[in-house]
């Protein structure tokens, strides 16, 4: 059933998410043609294009978010919860297909944020004079900037702690929706939600702050190596490493997140009133 | 198929010292209640009397009320769910479902659906098979919920309030198309405040009333008098109306 469950809520959220991606992929090819040949100066069609594109890749940042919140509401609290709460399937499955397919869309519109900045990038690069790009090469090393190896090492560290985030947003969110859908919080409408939310928000963030910089272990990125040291990541922050990772917070984060999940399908299955 | 003995004992819904309430508000108090599986059931009672409570609690949507509750042997959950075909007042599916998508979506969670019939059924309703839920009438969205709901072959149809809103032909139709398409062996719990319509149809009825339950009976032995179920409603619900 959860395979069901998937299929059906990727088709349900595909509508919206397809048209931002055909949106975005139309503005990146206008953007693309408007800037071949070899003029070093932009036209003005040239910089609305490159505002437009810059506009379009957050907009594909955020949109998943709020489809998120407003599907998750809808599809389970709305009248449409009729449906979702009278099929036979758990709680847990329902959760779960929505987090899957969630999580889905925010990582594909982080990929082409991604995509969007190195192309850019890349465009830039092609069209920059060899002095400015060593200029650049010698501004990224003297930041104490990684080699390729460590580079590359740190970027998937990075992706595992970007995956964690949006695990954990995706709980927060799952949360304080359905947390918001049972009394008394029920009778405050949509402000109680938002409200909820950022109490929320704010109490797991402090914790992760906290744990983050007072947990000894911290991943260190430096010129040519990546390592743990034991050492909480405030303290080691100083010694001129590229950048540091708080392992304490991520693992809150991991546990966090399970734990807000089991706390949504707890109330789901036993305290929600559909209305 | 069950025997005559079987369905004779079989009770498709048991309630046992059920209450529930909204803030002071208590709209089930202490109800008890066996229903025998193979009938049509009328649950009656005013507005406001605790019918789609009691209706939302067995079909899985209410879980924070007090007593037991049983679906054909079980607590609402999976089992019974699998078992109950549930049309609601509200309109229940989503903007971007076509009748088609419905249909599928219905074929996909439930084992008992018959996506033939319920095609057959789309094109008896002249319902457009591709055209979304948001920009279809309230009326053809009420065909298409009646056609997926009357499409399952389950133990337990539960109603709520088909008739409510609609003109007296939509009444008739509705009505001709639960009778024609009910599983003979299941059984139908419907609710209802319109019983002058419906009332010919029932086996047994359960009135509702000030959180209680007021009458459980069979048609037959109310109507021995020559009373019908429309006369012994309004004495038992006489005091809605009553002025002080």
């Amino acid at each position: 059933m959860l395979g069901k469950l998937i299929k059906n809520d990727f088709k349900a959220s595909a509508h919206t998410m397809l048209g931002i991606y055909a949106v975005a992929f139309a503005a990146f090819v206008a953007s693309g043609i408007a800037f071949m040949g070899d003029n070093t100066e932009p036209t003005p069609l040239q910089l609305i294009l490159a505002v437009l594109l810059i506009f379009i890749s957050f907009a594909i940042l955020i949109v998943p978010v709020f489809q998120l919140i407003s599907y998750f509401n809808k599809s389970l609290y709305s009248n449409q919860g009729y449906l979702s709460y009278t099929l036979p399937v758990k709680g847990s499955s329902l959760l779960l297909s929505k987090g899957i397919v969630s999580f889905s869309w925010i990582l594909l519109s982080f990929v082409q944020f991604a995509a969007v900045y190195v192309l850019i990038y890349a465009g830039l690069m092609n069209r920059v004079s060899p002095e400015v790009r060593e200029v650049l090469n010698q501004l990224y090393q003297a930041m104490n900037g990684p080699e390729k190896d460590a580079l590359i090492k740190s970027l998937l560290v990075l992706l595992a702690v970007a995956l964690f985030e949006i695990i954990f947003l995706i709980a927060q969110i799952f949360f304080t929706i359905t947390l918001s859908n049972v009394k008394p919080f029920n009778s405050f409408g949509n402000l109680g939600g938002i409200i909820l939310f950022i109490v929320v928000f704010l109490i797991s963030n402090s914790i992760f702050m906290k744990l983050t910089t007072t947990f000894p272990l911290t991943l260190c990125v430096n010129f040519d190596r990546v390592y743990l040291a034991k050492f909480p990541m405030t303290e080691i922050a100083t010694e001129g490493i590229f950048f540091t990772i708080g392992l304490g917070g991520a693992i809150f984060q991991a546990a966090a997140a399970v734990l807000m999940f089991i706390a949504t399908e707890y109330l789901m299955s036993k305290k929600v009133n559909i209305k | 198929m069950a025997s005559v003995n079987e369905k004779e004992n079989y009770n498709i819904i048991e309630v046992k010292n059920l209450a529930k309430s909204y803030g002071k508000n208590q709209v089930l108090n202490d109800v008890s209640v066996s229903l025998k599986a193979g009938q049509i059931i009328g649950l009656l009672g005013p507005n406001g009397c605790g019918k789609t409570s009691l209706i939302k609690i067995l079909t899985g949507l209410i879980n924070d009320y007090s007593g037991d509750v049983k679906v054909n042997g079980n607590k609402p959950g999976i089992e019974s769910k699998a078992v109950v075909a549930y049309l609601p007042e509200k309109t229940y599916l989503a903007d971007w479902m076509r009748p088609i998508d419905a249909i599928n979506y219905f074929n996909d969670f439930f084992k008992d659906f018959d996506k033939e019939k319920a095609l057959k059924m789309m094109k008896h309703f002249n319902l457009p098979m591709k055209q979304k839920a948001k920009t279809m009438s309230k009326g053809m969205q009420e065909k298409l919920q009646l056609l997926l709901v009357m499409s399952r072959k389950a133990k337990l149809y539960i109603l709520d309030e088909p008739l409510g809103g609609v003109d007296p032909a939509a009444r008739s139709f509705i009505l001709d198309t639960i009778m024609n398409n009910y599983t003979q062996d299941s059984t139908v719990l419907l609710s209802t405040h319109l019983i002058h319509d419906v009332e010919r149809i029932f086996d047994h009825v359960l009135m509702i009333g000030k959180g209680q339950v007021l009458l459980d009976e069979d048609t037959d032995k109310l109507r021995e008098d020559g009373r019908t179920i429309e006369d012994v409603f309004k004495e038992v619900f006489h005091y809605a109306w009553e002025v002080n």
